[in-house]
């Protein structure tokens, strides 16, 4: 909204130098855009929230600045004279809609004279950026731009039979507007017709069949309230946004729709002169319904924290227009430009934003205490120390994903990836269910820009909807915290990052496995899942951890080789340690030994390294693959021999040559009893 | 957020006032809508928009480099 400050002067005399006066207004909620200087004028454009439709005209500005500045707000009082013969002999207005339409009003004026408006009302309108057309339809501008009330002018001699017909318009029917373009219609919007078609989009505009011309002699002014659904769906429909349809939208004063059409009587009969039928033809009935709200004068001090006494309160009030219902000033009726003020916290707001936001004192202490991290924050910055420890980057990609990049699953969900319509962004319309493809996007960028070793991550939801049938208790999409990165790197890489993060979060590395899996996104035996085996509850995938494969990384364009992970967090909360107590290093030495145990090809480090921990609980500190070796022609076929370095170590004493001795020995035989190994010499 | 009472909290920027927060007194219907009874219970809510104040902190003038992913510009941090 662009105000015209010699304009606003007409209504309120600010004891204050413009940016100064702007200041205020920003301060109390119309928030300053620009200050330019038009000719001998000032133009300053605010922005006005849609609740306060009020603000979009001069009168209601002014009536900001009279509250601010406790000075007298002076609207005009329009009374053109009323001559010839009844308004109601030259048109009859029909409404056939009323829920879109509930007052129509129409004023005739015969024998006007249309030509340039004077210098004064031209020089006005070029401030806040409305060209000049011509005196009547300058007028209509004009008064709009006054009051916030939209207005229009027929050409009456065009109006077929001397009807205004208000009514929804038809499916297809078309309709040529001001500006010369035909547009098509539909049942959603409203039109303004006459005896046979349509001569206006009701409230945004008109046609031009029946705009005024310099051959106009009579003129019929439109003041009407429509709703604001058809308007808004004519102006989005048919991208034909005006100042009427902005102010219909958001809802005008309802004691304003009189006013302007007699301000604007009055002004064309100054203007173009003519002569004013008597009388005002209208349909319907103005919907205006002020709220009564209620209001303690203590509930302000305590909302706001500071005193506002309630004298002050009343004098507030009172200048914006709410009036006492009761002797105790303990309801008030909103006024009628004010429809966003229907609670109590709304008086509150309009107290605290005219007193001054600045007024409330900085210095009161606010009762607050310090919280703990949640687990899941915990988590979260755990996580995060972990991979930037490791040099990795925190990237943020986004949650939507195009149909390739959300077709590459991570096997968390067998379900089909939620489509948003219409897309958030242009291309991106799926929910991602892994944040792994975009991070294999975000390192390909790199690549792209000359940078070959991205290591990312990233910590972030994903989207999984739960399988029909399935409990919904917890809602229909399931939204795990992922954490996830991508490097370069081996398998054997990933892995230890992996174990690492699991360290970190809490859990021990014989609660999870890594079973071999089969996905699109890594390599064919070389990824693996990591299955947490908690005590009492049924085994759960936590992550994936894997290379990805040639024709992946040739779908990025990624040198390889490149290693992917990805881990459920939200799984882990409980696991994380708040407060690890210290364990005192031990005081004796250590004693190392190894072993060479020799197994068939099938049997996995991780069962051998869970029968030694068995076997050797107490004195075992350490045990670690030194080296895998195989020869077909000594081992026979299908074997494989590990030299796996033991560390062994007694808190109560230095071992004792036998006492490793034996603990070796019970360590062996467990292999043996599990896992078939044999010692070899 | 919707609040009442509210502010907008802008920082100047290169001659121009940008918002970077908000804040404001909690609608009471939003506290009735979460189970506080609106009469005996207000609460304060704000919220800063991180990317413009760390823009500002470190003379980034495209927000969207932060969302870019670009290491070159991740590993200044």
């Amino acid at each position: 909204m662009i105000i015209s400050i010699s304009w606003l002067a007409d209504y309120v005399q600010v004891p204050a130098a413009t940016d100064r006066l702007v200041e205020r207004l920003a301060m109390a909620g119309l928030n300053h855009e620009s200050t330019t200087q038009v000719g001998d004028d000032t133009a300053v454009e605010i922005e006005v929230t849609s609740n306060r439709a009020d603000c979009l005209g001069h009168v209601g500005v002014a009536r900001e600045a009279a509250v601010i500045f406790s000075r007298p707000l002076a609207v005009p009082d329009p009374r053109p004279l009323e001559a010839g013969q009844p308004a109601a002999a030259s048109v009859a207005v029909v409404i056939e809609s009323p829920e879109i339409c509930p007052f129509y009003s129409a004023r005739v004026i015969r024998g006007v004279r249309v030509g340039p408006s004077p210098g004064w009302l031209v020089d006005r309108l070029r401030t806040v950026g409305v060209g000049s057309v011509n005196n009547v339809v300058d007028v209509t501008n004009y008064v709009m731009l006054e009051c916030g009330q939209p207005l229009h002018a027929f050409d009456l001699a065009k109006l077929v039979g001397g009807r205004i017909v208000v009514r929804r318009a038809r499916s297809g029917e078309p309709f040529t507007a001001i500006n010369h373009k035909t547009y098509t219609l539909d049942e959603r919007m409203c039109v303004i017709a006459d005896a046979e078609r349509p001569v206006a989009l009701a409230g945004v505009m008109g046609g031009a069949d029946t705009e005024i011309t310099a051959a106009t002699t009579d003129v019929l002014i439109e003041s009407a309230q429509f709703a604001p659904l058809p308007v808004r769906a004519a102006a989005r429909g048919l991208v034909l946004a005006s100042g009427s349809s902005y102010r219909f939208e958001r809802g005008p004063d309802p004691a304003m729709v009189d006013w302007a059409s007699r301000r604007a009587a009055a002004l064309i009969l100054e203007l173009a002169g003519g002569v004013l039928e008597q009388g005002v033809v209208t349909a319907g009935i103005v919907a205006s319904s002020p709220a009564l709200v209620s209001l303690a004068p203590e509930r302000v001090t305590e909302v706001l924290g500071t005193e506002v006494s309630a004298g002050r309160q009343r004098e507030i009030l009172l200048a914006l227009g709410f009036q006492p219902e009761d002797e105790q000033a303990a309801r008030w009726r909103a006024p009628t430009w004010r429809r966003d003020c229907w609670r109590e916290i709304d008086l509150v707001e309009e107290i605290a934003r005219i007193e001054g936001y600045e007024r409330v004192p900085e210095n009161v202490a606010i009762a607050a205490r310090p919280v703990e991290l949640s687990p899941r924050e915990e988590s979260v910055r755990a996580a995060g120390e972990v991979l930037v420890g490791r040099g990795f980057c925190e990237a943020m990609t986004r949650s939507v994903v195009d149909e390739p990049l959300a077709a590459l699953a991570a096997g968390w969900s067998d379900a089909a990836p939620i489509v948003i319509a219409p897309p958030l962004v242009r291309g991106a319309d799926r929910l991602r269910q892994s944040l792994l493809p975009s991070l294999l996007e975000a390192r390909a960028g790199n690549v792209a820009v000359g940078v070959t070793d991205a290591d990312l991550f990233e910590i972030a939801r994903g989207y999984l909807p739960r399988a029909a049938g399935a409990d919904t208790s917890g809602g229909s999409v399931e939204e795990p915290l992922f954490v996830s990165f991508v490097c370069g790197g081996d398998y054997f890489h990933a892995k230890g990052i992996m174990a690492a993060l699991l360290e970190r979060l809490g859990v021990a590395a014989g609660e999870t496995t890594y079973a071999p899996l089969t996905l699109n996104l890594l390599a064919r035996g070389r990824g693996a899942e990591v299955v947490l085996e908690a005590e009492g509850e049924p085994a759960r995938r936590l992550g994936i951890v894997g290379e990805v494969p040639p024709a992946m990384l040739e779908r990025f364009s990624l040198p390889g080789p490149v290693v992917v992970a990805e881990l459920r967090l939200d799984l882990l909360e409980f696991a994380i340690v708040r407060e690890r107590p210290l364990v005192r290093p031990a005081e004796f030495p250590a004693v190392e030994r190894d072993i060479n145990l020799v197994v068939d090809e099938l049997v996995s480090w991780a069962d051998l390294e869970r029968a030694i921990q068995r076997a050797g609980a107490g004195l075992l500190e350490a045990c670690r693959v030194v080296e895998i070796w195989r020869d077909s022609d000594r081992l026979g076929a299908g074997r494989k021999s590990l030299l796996v370095a033991l560390t062994l170590r007694s808190s109560a004493g230095t071992l004792t040559g036998d006492e490793a001795a034996t603990a070796v020995a019970q360590i062996v035989a467990e292999c043996g009893r599990a896992c078939a190994a044999t010692l070899r010499g | 957020m919707d609040v009442r009472t509210s502010v907008e909290v802008d920082m100047e920027w290169g001659g121009r006032w940008v918002e970077m927060g908000g804040a404001g007194m909690v609608d009471p219907a939003v506290l009735e809508a979460v189970g506080y009874d609106p009469d005996l219970v207000t609460g304060f809510a704000f919220g800063l928009g991180v990317e413009r104040i760390a823009a500002r902190r470190y003379g980034v003038d495209d927000i969207r480099d932060f969302f870019r992913n670009d290491v070159r510009f991740l590993r200044q941090f």
